[in-house]
């Protein structure tokens, strides 16, 4: 027999409901008696900030044991000890630096007891777009670790505070002239760099040795790049050279190298139309395609990342060669200490008479333009600016030149002959275009290079295309 | 307060979330695809429907979309095959060790999709171990590149989703198959049936309401997949970017809000279609 539908009384059920409802406001407001909001006090402008006379302060910070850095390290910084600025803000992080952020966090609560700062460590999967939609959102967080590759396209899309106005506290001077160009939109300045990197050819002495070339010689053009891919290619083996594709953005970085190396641009000096089709960068990629159709870097070259090339080929000793940074090196001598008493670093390869520029890459702090504490994020930053602290955060080189004094919690120690190699270049560093759609140019180029590497198009076809839709990106 | 009225009450606060969570999004999405806006026109554009007929003038869109009915489709065959014979399995109650194997086969389902991430050094070019396993076999002589080759990357892409998603059609389709009366094969029994006519003409028939339901289903969410963007980031020239990948690009890439737009409202459209199938699936009379 069918059950009948249990009858509901409705007064009952609205009578249920009410109650609900009371029970669920007392809970809500119980909660919030328990626990009152930090009061934000904020000034509108940066001028006018109170502060006192800035005094000398000495903040002690003590890291993890399993680090070579001296256990103790006293950081003199020279801060405001009181000001009227309050309030709760948070900070977006790479999850790779979330550990050095607290510790800094904690040094930067003794200064400013009443700012709370929330520290937030995002993977680098997805993190992009996490900030993209939370800086879009009505409470995004209040500074941000951003890619310099993201800072400008987040500033085109008038989504940063602009911090000229603040960044008068800071001795812009002692900044890399070209890792601050990375964080200005239309002139104005939209980020502070703390970490900034450049690119070179890291070479393993053993394969080269084993392939019967000179250890102590790095290939210079790239009849040589091409000669030594040749020779230190053993089918089953190893590979000439561990380059990666499988990226957008490292697709376009690795592509760069050859086109910087030959003299051609990616736009022109208005920025308004694409060059990289021209004669210079189409011989780019014929060369990157006929290194790869000769089998002299893995096949998985296109679907790989440079970073998984660089752990799955060069730190297994399975390449000769690869495009790295300073973070390649620290991973090498934590990893593979073999690897790193065999090392070589050199200039990456150029195939005319041109100046061979390093591609300036790294990261900016940047405050969201709907913070809802903005004199506080600045306060944070000025102080994470400080040259101690920003000595301490980086993975690479910090983003002021008077930094490199200072020790890293990653133990880079700027006098390793490898890592200063990596920083003499720093000033001779150039900038992919400052443009909005810069994205589009990637997504466009890296198209380009994959399909003319995979076969699906010749290289001339391939770029001439990709130019077309730049073109019409960035009218 | 009418009773007309007072069910109208009841289901406002549905109605609310409703408009908020999926009204707001959809209608602002269809009426973004009729403006041009990008990183560089911050001010939005009126430009009627030159959005999609860009897009449909677009080779690549074009690809796109082809590759998006070959992914959906070779995910939801595989998918289908694979789950209709293990259910078929594992609904034999006679079989020793049966529920241990009912578990067993739920574990893939349990991975997250970039837990994946495993599928792409067991699937490397030169020390992948199903290159190794395959030429032990004798299948292949040399390794082969599965997520390097463009003729072969898509399909590559399918095993790992069909690694991951064929417990879900089995344990739907297992409930299908346990909800057929016995009465059935008894009487067939009794008639001189043979496995096969059973199958055709009593397994497969009961079966077809699960079997369309969980086929709809799967079908929206392969479309919807971002796994060949977690095995091949780069999509290997767009050779491994299906519709949802391409409006991510469009949308976070490129800043291209309106032409996103366009690209988001037709694979809404498309997903419409397969949802109205879904819910007419349950109104079907089967005989």
């Amino acid at each position: 027999m069918a059950s009948q539908p249990k009858k509901v009384d409705r007064r009952k059920f609205i009578y249920a409901g009410l109650g609900a409802a009371a029970l669920i406001a007392i809970g809500v407001a119980s909660y919030v008696a328990l626990n009152p909001p930090i009061v934000t006090q904020t000034t509108t402008v940066a001028t006018t900030i109170q502060t006192t006379v800035p005094t000398t302060s000495v903040v002690t910070t003590t890291s993890v044991a399993t680090t070579t850095v001296p256990t103790t390290t006293v950081v003199t910084t020279t801060v405001p000890t009181t000001t009227s600025i309050s309030g709760k803000i948070s900070w977006w992080v790479g999850s790779w630096s979330e550990e050095a952020a607290k510790l800094l966090v904690s040094n930067f609560k003794t200064i400013y007891p009443q700012i709370a700062v929330e520290v937030v460590g995002l993977p680098w999967t997805g993190m992009y777009d996490k900030m993209l939609s939370a800086l879009q959102s009505e409470a995004p967080p209040d500074v941000l670790d951003v890619a310099v590759a993201w800072n400008i396209p987040f500033a085109s899309l008038d989504l940063l505070l602009p911090l000229d106005q603040y960044a008068k506290s800071l001795d812009l001077s002692d900044f890399y002239e070209a890792a601050l160009s990375t964080a200005k939109f239309k002139n104005i300045l939209y980020g502070i760099p703390f970490r900034t990197e450049t690119g070179g050819l890291i070479l393993n002495k053993n394969i080269l040795k084993a392939s019967g070339l000179d250890p102590q010689t790095p290939p210079k053009t790239w009849d040589d790049f091409y000669e030594y891919c040749k020779k230190t290619t053993v089918p089953g083996k190893t590979y000439g050279a561990s380059l990666g594709f499988g990226e957008k953005m490292h697709a376009v970085y690795e592509y760069l190298i050859f086109l910087w190396g030959n003299g051609g641009e990616i736009l022109d000096e208005t920025n308004k139309t694409a060059l990289f089709n021209s004669s210079a960068g189409v011989e780019a990629l014929e060369f990157l395609v006929k290194l790869y159709k000769e089998g002299l870097i893995p096949k998985d070259a296109v679907s790989k990342n440079r970073d998984a090339m660089f752990d799955e080929y060069f730190l297994q000793e399975r390449s000769a060669m690869h495009h790295g940074a300073v973070y390649s090196v620290a991973t090498i001598r934590d990893k593979n200490p073999n690897l790193y008493n065999n090392l070589l670093i050199a200039p990456a390869c150029k195939n005319k008479e041109v100046k061979q520029y390093v591609q300036i890459g790294g990261w900016n702090r940047v405050i969201a333009k709907r913070s809802k504490n903005p004199d506080a994020a600045w306060k944070l930053i000025e102080f994470l600016s400080s040259p101690q602290n920003q000595a301490f955060y980086t993975h690479t080189f910090p983003g002021r030149k008077s930094a490199l004094a200072y020790p890293n919690f990653y133990k880079i120690d700027y006098s390793d002959p490898y890592i200063k190699s990596f920083a003499n270049v720093l000033d001779t560093g150039k900038l992919t275009p400052p443009v909005a759609q810069w994205g589009g140019i990637v997504d466009e180029l890296a198209t380009a290079i994959v399909s003319a590497l995979v076969g699906d198009k010749t290289p001339k076809q391939a770029l001439d295309e990709a130019a077309n839709r730049v073109n019409q990106l960035l009218k | 307060m009418g009773k007309a009225h007072s069910k109208f009450f009841f289901f406002l606060p549905l109605f609310s979330v409703l408009i908020v969570m999926v009204g707001y999004p959809l209608a602002y999405t269809m009426y973004m695809s009729f403006f041009k806006k990008t990183a560089a026109i911050t001010i939005p554009e009126l430009v009627g429907i030159n959005n999609y007929i860009l897009l449909l003038q677009d080779n690549v869109f074009l690809k796109v979309v082809f590759n998006t009915f070959v992914w959906t489709i070779t995910n939801v065959v595989a998918t289908l095959g694979i789950g209709l014979i293990l259910s078929l399995i594992l609904s034999d109650i006679r079989l020793k060790g049966i529920r241990l194997f009912r578990m067993i086969i739920i574990i893939p389902w349990s991975f997250s999709v970039p837990g994946m991430m495993a599928w792409v050094w067991l699937m490397s070019s030169d020390y992948g171990y199903f290159n190794e396993l395959l030429k032990n076999l004798g299948l292949i002589g040399n390794y082969i590149a599965w997520l390097s080759e463009p003729k072969i990357v898509l399909f590559s892409c399918v095993i790992p989703n069909v690694w991951h998603m064929f417990p879900y059609m089995t344990v739907m389709l297992l409930a299908g198959l346990q909800s057929i009366p016995i009465e059935l094969y008894d009487a067939a029994a009794v008639d001189g049936v043979n496995k096969v006519q059973k199958f055709v003409y009593i397994t497969l028939p009961q079966l077809a309401p699960t079997l369309l339901v969980a086929t709809t289903l799967y079908m929206i969410w392969t479309m919807n997949s971002f796994v060949p963007y977690v095995l091949v980031p780069g999509g290997l020239a767009n050779n491994a970017v299906t519709l949802p990948i391409y409006i991510y690009h469009l949308f976070f890439t490129k800043f291209d809000f309106g032409s996103g737009s366009a690209a988001a409202t037709f694979l809404f459209l498309l997903n419409l279609i397969l949802t109205i199938l879904y819910i007419r699936s349950f109104k079907v009379e089967w005989k």
